[in-house]
């Protein structure tokens, strides 16, 4: 019976991944693309991903608009009516055969086997990472997959008004994990969310492999990205670390990028060629640009933010490599933006943005802080050793060797050497050099994002070293050092994650200590619980499902620090007999705390108002009646 | 059958495989006994002066003594057998008092206390 449950779960859980993250957008490429060879079956498969998300999305924001429940009904009728009107025009329309694709996906049997071969140690590495790290005890991932649950138990969409700052959260990081609980009932505490979040990092690195292929029309180039991108440093943050985190917007927005960039790209290969004359596919794909870069707004603020910069930057760099040819590059280019499905991809986008869901960071005046001075010396910029830590020393090493090849080989015509031109440089900038930009945001965070433009240049500087008859050995002798190094410090920083312990001891007690008190308190009850000693706390909240404070938190002790922060929250705990902590005690109501009896508990035993209600091991309840 | 549906079948198969040992390996940890090794004590009505508590056994323990006491009289206690994985509630009189009364649980190697305090 429990193999039936277990094989009927999983049939379930997969077909709704099909239905929510495949089928839209396999069905809108085929009503915009038909079955011509404008793009590859692996092209189709990754691409399906990203503007499942995005449409996904939109189905949502229409059925909330609506005022319709979200919920299986809603949802299901939402896919089911977006794929079949795109069925219906992919039926209507008539497709000239496109052949641009040919010879670019046929590979041959040696890089075929290697694919293969890269892709199963990506997964293989990830996964035994991911074993290990499995269990729901992180904290960003509690968050978000509160908010997940939230949609899904009230049936419309948030404004997050209970949390502190709205702009923290935006809404397309919880609707995909929502859509698939709707369909598939998978638990939230389940291995659901890294599953999923596992996937959009798995097909991030495919969508650097098709962009890499389309840049460079070089297989070899876009196998060796595979390499640099999936195997080396798989562990490390931004990559499965970031999975396990439960690092939602960085993990779609890593993935959304270079999506987005390979549509632009595809969109503006015409300008390769002298005639200037835009391609069957320009509009289209440049229409699908519009539509993922605000996917992406909808998705993560900090990606959008640092796209919009590498946006500009690449724009800049191309009309200045290209300033002669501007006379007939504006035309070119003007012909395909001012066209009907262009002009309707904006107009719909923009529509979408400002009246029917805006995302809560637009009005919440979060571009304002992120602009400006840096307010905190975390956003003062990374050193040069930082930025190495982050993006992997040697692969630091041979992302600089390639920025320099790639100038060295400059093709201005090529939109894509633009792009990873631009996404390195600033990217490099904004997080080692923020004040140039007046940029006030966490210099780590933007720093991550560095991976992939660096793992691009060294597959690139790879190729090129090895290919380049003009180099003499002994430079190709100090690449090669270099790359032993590489693939060293690659492999090994994967080689944790064959070392990892699991113990669900602690977890356990959390989430049992939670299922006692959502049992035995209503929401007149006001629960403090610490997020210092306690495991998995954020989780707590989505036993309750009570707002997203509830229950309450005595944060991080370094936050306190602050004399302008609350200290309620930390007095109630540390000194609850204190004269500030009982005057707390009294306006909040706070009346259930939550402790570690290793680091608190003492000081309540102490006292004749507090009793102690549930004692395990790592978890103690106080109540104190009010 | 091409390389590139070679390819996606490859990668879909992969993940599957990797999601479902994800998923069996969380299930094992999270639900399975063999893997928690505590026991906890709680009042079954934490808010009011009823005192019946329930034993929760995860541990290997099996055999668990408790007491009552107000803090000068013991006033109640039992040895009990709770198997792993399982739950024990006692049925207690409610008492009606100004004192602090106390549950202690010992498994013979450590002991839990709750307590509810009327003073």
């Amino acid at each position: 019976m429990y193999i039936i449950n277990f094989i009927q779960q999983h049939i379930i859980f997969y077909l709704a991944i099909a239905l929510v993250l495949f089928l839209p957008g396999y069905v809108l490429l085929l009503a915009i693309f038909g079955k011509s060879g404008t793009l590859s079956a692996l092209e189709r498969f990754v691409v399906s991903l990203g503007l499942s998300l995005v449409s996904v999305d939109v189905i949502f924001f229409a059925i909330n608009r609506l005022g319709i429940k979200i919920d299986r009904l809603s949802v299901f009728t939402g896919i089911i009516i977006f794929s079949l009107v795109n069925l219906l025009i992919f039926k209507l329309r008539k497709f000239k055969e496109d052949k641009e694709t040919s010879g670019l996906f046929s590979f041959t049997k040696p890089e075929f086997i290697l694919i293969m071969l890269l892709v199963f140690l990506t997964i293989f590495i990830k996964t035994a990472y991911l074993s290990g790290s499995i269990l729901p005890t992180s904290t960003d991932m509690g968050h978000h997959m509160y908010w997940s649950n939230w949609i899904v138990q009230s049936g419309t969409l948030p404004n997050y008004s209970d949390v502190a700052d709205p702009a923290t959260f935006i809404v397309g990081e919880h609707i995909p994990f929502a859509a698939i609980q709707i369909f598939s009932g998978a638990g939230f505490l389940s291995a659901f969310p890294q599953a999923v979040l596992f996937l959009f990092n798995l097909f991030g690195i495919l969508a650097v492999f098709i962009l890499v292929l389309r840049i460079f029309e070089n297989r070899k180039v876009a196998i060796l990205s595979l390499l640099f991108a999936g195997v080396l440093y798989a562990v490390s943050s931004p990559q499965a670390k970031y999975v396990s985190g439960g690092v939602v917007g960085n993990i779609l927005g890593n993935f959304l990028v270079p999506l987005v960039f390979y549509f632009y790209c595809r969109a503006l290969a015409f300008l390769k060629e002298d005639n200037f004359v835009p391609g069957n596919s320009s509009k289209a794909f440049l229409s699908l640009a519009i539509m993922l870069t605000f996917g992406l707004f909808y998705t993560h603020h900090l990606t959008a933010f640092i796209f919009l910069f590498i946006f500009a930057c690449l724009v800049m760099l191309f009309l200045a490599a290209n300033y002669r040819d501007l006379e007939k590059i504006f035309p070119a280019i003007s012909k395909i933006i001012f066209s009907a499905p262009v002009i309707t991809a904006l107009a719909v986008s923009l529509i979408f943005f400002f009246w029917v869901f805006t995302p809560t960071y637009v009005s919440g005046g979060a571009v304002d802080m992120a602009v400006g001075v840096a307010s905190k010396s975390t956003r003062t910029g990374l050193t040069f050793k930082n930025l190495r830590g982050s993006a992997g020393e040697a692969r630091m090493a041979l992302g600089i060797v390639g920025i320099m090849v790639l100038i060295f080989s400059y093709r201005r015509k090529n939109i894509g050497y633009a792009i990873i031109t631009a996404w390195t440089i600033m990217i490099y900038v904004m997080s080692s050099q923020p004040h140039l930009l007046f940029i006030n945001l966490p210099s780590s965070r933007i720093g991550n994002y560095l991976t992939y433009p660096v793992a691009i240049l060294g597959a690139y500087s790879f190729w090129w070293v090895f290919k380049n008859p003009r180099l003499n050995n002994l430079v190709r002798a100090g690449f090669f050092v270099i790359l032993a190094f590489v693939l060293v410090g690659g492999l090994s920083d994967s080689a944790g994650a064959f070392k990892t312990k699991i113990s669900a001891n602690e977890l356990s007690q959390t989430f049992d200590a939670s299922k006692y008190l959502s049992s035995k308190t209503a929401t007149a009850d006001k629960i403090l619980k610490d997020h210092n000693y306690v495991t998995a706390d954020s989780w707590m909240k989505i036993f309750f499902m009570r707002g997203y404070r509830y229950p309450d938190s005595r944060g991080l002790f370094g936050r306190y620090e602050n004399s302008s922060r609350e200290q309620c929250t930390l007095l109630m705990i540390s000194e609850p007999n204190g004269e500030t902590a009982q005057k707390c005690y009294a306006d909040s109501g706070t009346n259930f705390l939550v402790v570690n009896p290793r680091f608190d508990g003492g000081q309540f035993k102490k006292l004749d108002d507090f009793s102690e209600v549930y004692a395990g091991p790592d978890i103690s309840v106080f109540y104190k009646k009010n | 059958m091409n390389q590139q549906t070679k390819i996606i079948i490859f990668i879909a198969g992969l993940f599957i495989l990797s999601s479902i040992f994800l998923f069996s390996i969380n299930n094992y940890y999270l639900n399975s006994e063999a893997q928690k090794n505590w026991w906890a004590v709680y009042f079954v009505n934490p808010k009011d002066n009823n005192f019946n508590f329930t034993i929760e056994n995860h541990s290997a323990k099996t055999n668990f003594h408790w007491e009552m006491s107000d803090g000068e009289n013991k006033l109640n206690s039992t040895d009990i057998n709770i198997a792993k994985g399982s739950l024990w509630t006692s049925d207690v009189q409610n008492l009606k008092t100004d004192k602090k009364i106390t549950i202690t649980v010992s498994d013979g190697e450590n002991k839990k206390e709750i307590y509810k305090n009327f003073k």
